[in-house]
């Protein structure tokens, strides 16, 4: 026979639950606590999206040009350049994994908090394009309101995907688990913990310095694996619905404050043996970039695909290092600034840069973390 | 629709407002609705065969309500268990049958190639036939009277939060609930909403831990050490257990705020001190039907020793082979029931050990539950095998290849498992189940905290499956 008792008795009874009151209370104070010290426990990339959406209200974003987007801007655009060249001020608001409804949120931001680019360098990754943003909620936390990720959710028909986002976003523990695991992992498994307030300052440097950007020093992106015979695009890329939907929204945004966009189609390094597929998507992304600019009147496309940088100027093969960014950033101001009203254009082509040419001087994050005082690592 | 998944938390947002805010007919049909919905959003071609069963049985019962001559009453009886269990053996163990037919002909050297299935097991199949069934044999044994309502009769069986992987409710108990008018009362609700959350952590926090250290190691038993073959072993014990009693509680809990009291189906049945008290603590429903339908009706302990060891042997066997179509589960279930003979041949023996001390008592009380589980977690290794090869190589490791299982997976079990144990020692010790909720609130506010906390830093998110929906 079994020992435990079946019928115990009733517990004592108690209109209120003082238990779960007790737990909410504890609750909240660990989450206000675990808030208060985000930058322990966000990655660089996830805080990265945090400063945007700061700048985004904040003094920054009245530069005269903005750049939107995602890695693809914001290692490849570099402010320090273009403000050389074009004598105005400009801000990368670029999001490394950036997805549109964020972009959409963060010109929200800026239009509300009364300022106007003159106006936008836009630039966007299409595998980006083509995922379900879900795959970037937990960054989308960092830069959106809660209102703006439910509407995401809706905008998606994803009831999951709303519950998700009330969690990652209401609950700063629950957005950071994978960090706050490996705190407690890492030296389980006798690895060394590195803190993230160490790993983000040199980038939070980069960011400061470089207005916005990250540059990637030459050399130091991660090897192709051997034998790879990867390329990243095909003829069968469609845009994700969501995603077309918010950009969408962004460009109506832009064109209802009256501010030109520049969507630049980023140049990408093609291996020869894959010029081919290259070819074929390009033609599939012209296309939908031409809908898109043929629908919106303040849009003008500047195709940058055939500019024609070596492979050592990429930081990866398709972001560009700190020199290929340079060198991306002067000829798109030499452009802007050689074309009488640009933005009248619906189309230009950007020249092949010459890589012969001198390569402008520009911190990358290694130099950033170099450069680094004692102080500077210890995060507010 | 799993439990621990958004879209079922969205469901039930919606089902427990509207039930309570409707009328009692209404409302046993709007459960009845949400109890379609919920078997349909798994699969809505397998919906007819629940209403089939359903309907089949509703008239079973009618029928043995106006026929009073005992062969035609038993042709009712038949007549239900034959569709009922036809259905289970056609989707559950079609397969099974004819590839081991195969074997046995190509064995005899007849190579017949027969016709195998390509279809998938409805989601609970052998949880609702079972319930189905045991409703017109006690119709037919006069403890209940034939249901006239379909409605409610339905709803007995499509009962949402026990539809899939039970406990298994008997008419006697669930019928009368569904007939009578329920209240809203408070603290049901509030034992309610406990039960979901505690077996959401054992579910999530857990079993979903756990089985991806179980997968990993069970993956590669062929490399492996003792070490970590018997880790894995002790893991899968654990997991099997937090995944159905963690379902079990979550079903309890959701049937508490709907005004419902199901069955208890697990005792602390890792404290047991024998296998007949395991197996009255664990899947307490599945035991208790095969005992009153399968035991009993053999026979039972009626006919002398030789009689009682063999009724014990089928009815283990036959619950063994409940789980699955493969011998590995019927290993297992035969290997329980060579288990509970035993002990019961033993038993004059054992008696005889009555330590006066108390230490001793402890210390023997102690040895015969760690003796215990050990012999159910030979069992478990059976059951989770793929293969005997697979137990082979286990068995192998253990007795021939011993060592110290490595930090990195010993660590982690022991992180899930020493909690739930000390939660266990606690309700053990305090004879109550519901020890913490009779705590003080503070203590309880910790322990709510804490299980948040374990579900929201180490919980696993993906949805995944319990592990007896695939029975």
């Amino acid at each position: 026979m079994p020992e435990m008792d079946p019928n115990p008795g009733p517990r004592r009874p108690s209109r209120v639950p003082w238990g779960v009151a007790g737990t909410l209370v504890l609750i909240v104070g660990i989450e206000a606590f675990a808030s208060r010290s985000a930058a322990w426990i966000t990655v660089p990339d996830a805080w990265g999206w945090r400063v945007a959406a700061r700048a985004a209200a904040g003094p920054e974003s009245g530069a005269d040009l903005l750049c939107f987007g995602d890695s693809l801007v914001k290692l490849s655009l570099a402010p320090p350049v273009l403000e050389r060249e074009l004598g105005q001020s400009v801000y990368n608001l670029g999001l490394i994994g950036g997805r549109t409804p964020a972009m959409d949120a963060l010109l929200g931001r800026v239009l509300e908090s009364g300022r106007k680019p003159h106006a936008i360098l836009l630039g966007l990754e299409p595998n980006v394009l083509a995922q379900n943003p879900e795959i970037g909620l937990k960054f989308c936390c960092e830069a959106m309101s809660l209102f703006g990720l439910l509407d995401m959710a809706w905008s998606s028909r994803d009831a999951s995907m709303g519950a998700k986002a009330v969690l990652s976003k209401c609950l700063p523990t629950y957005r950071s688990r994978f960090e706050i695991r490996a705190y407690v992992r890492d030296p389980l498994h006798g690895m060394p913990t590195t803190l993230l307030t160490e790993l983000t300052a040199p980038y939070e440097r980069n960011w400061t310095v470089n207005r916005g950007a990250q540059l990637m020093a030459p050399g130091t992106g991660p090897p192709a694996p051997p034998g790879s015979d990867f390329f990243p695009y095909n003829r069968n890329w469609r845009c994700h619905p969501t995603e077309g939907r918010y950009l969408k929204r962004f460009l109506a945004r832009a064109e209802a404050a009256g501010i030109p966009v520049f969507w630049i189609l980023m140049p990408y390094d093609v291996p020869p043996a894959h010029e081919d597929k290259a070819t074929a998507f390009n033609e599939v992304y012209t296309n939908f970039a031409k809908r898109l600019a043929d629908r919106y009147a303040n849009v003008t496309i500047v195709d940058a695909r055939s500019a024609g940088l070596p492979s050592r100027l990429y930081y990866d093969g398709l972001h560009l290092s700190r020199d290929g960014a340079g060198l991306l950033s002067k000829a798109l101001a030499d452009l802007m600034r050689t074309t009488p009203d640009p933005e009248l254009s619906r189309w230009l082509d950007l020249p092949p840069i010459s890589p012969q040419q001198p390569i402008p001087r520009l911190e990358d994050v290694d130099a950033s973390k170099l450069a680094l005082t004692p102080s500077e690592t210890i995060r507010r | 629709m799993l439990f621990n998944s958004f879209h079922f938390a969205y469901f039930f947002l919606i089902v427990f407002p509207v039930y309570w805010l409707l009328p009692h007919r209404a409302r046993t049909a709007f459960l009845l609705a949400a109890g379609y919905y919920f078997y349909a959003s798994w699969d809505w071609r397998f919906l007819s065969l629940l209403i089939l069963s359903t309907v089949m049985d509703y008239g079973c019962g009618l029928a043995l309500g106006k026929i009073e001559t005992p062969r035609h009453r038993k042709m009712f009886v038949a007549l239900s268990m034959v569709l009922n269990l036809g259905m289970l053996g056609f989707f559950k163990y079609f397969n099974f049958f004819t590839e081991n037919l195969q074997v046995l002909l190509a064995n005899s050297g007849l190579n017949v190639p027969l016709w195998q299935l390509e279809v998938a097991l409805p989601i609970g199949i052998s949880f609702y036939t079972f319930q189905s069934m045991s409703y017109v044999i006690d119709v037919y044994r006069r403890d209940i009277p034939p249901k006239r309502n379909l409605i409610e009769f339905a709803t007995f069986v499509s009962f949402f939060p026990h539809l899939v992987a039970g406990p298994i409710m008997r008419p006697t108990t669930l019928l009368p609930q569904i007939e009578t008018p329920r209240q809203f009362n408070l603290q049901q609700f509030y034992q309610g909403c406990y039960l979901i959350f505690w077996g959401l952590t054992k579910k999530i926090v857990i079993a979903d831990n756990l089985a991806m250290i179980v997968n990993d190691l069970f993956g590669r038993s062929g490399s492996i050490d003792g070490g970590l073959a018997l880790l894995a072993i002790y893991a899968f014990a654990f997991q099997i257990y937090c995944d159905f009693s963690g379902y079990t509680d979550v079903a309890r809990g959701v049937s508490k705020c709907l005004g419902f009291e199901l069955a208890l189906n697990f005792n602390l049945p890792y404290f047991a001190t024998s296998p007949k008290d395991f197996w009255s603590r664990w899947h307490i429903s599945l035991s208790t039907w095969l005992r009153d339908y399968l035991y009993i009706p053999l026979g039972g302990n009626r006919g002398g020793m030789a009689m009682m060891y063999r009724n014990l042997l089928l009815t283990m066997m036959i619950g063994g082979l409940w789980h699955g179509a493969a011998w590995t589960f019927i290993l297992w279930g035969t290997y329980h029931g060579l288990w509970l003979v035993g002990h019961r041949m033993a038993q004059p023996l054992l008696d005889k050990i009555q330590p006066t001390n108390r230490g001793d008592r402890l210390a023997w009380k102690l040895f015969r539950m760690a003796a215990t589980f050990h012999f159910v977690c030979f069992g478990w290794l059976l059951f989770r095998a793929t293969s005997l090869t697979q137990v082979g190589e286990m068995l192998n490791a253990i007795l021939y290849h011993m060592a110290l299982p490595a930090g990195a997976y010993l660590v982690p079990v022991l992180a899930v498992v020493l909690p739930l144990l000390a939660i266990q020692v606690w309700q053990y010790g305090a004879r109550d189940l519901d020890a913490i909720g009779r705590a003080p609130w503070y203590v309880r506010s910790l322990i709510y905290t804490a299980c948040f906390y374990a579900i929201v830093l180490g919980g696993e998110f993906q949805g995944s499956q319990f592990i007896y929906f695939q029975f």
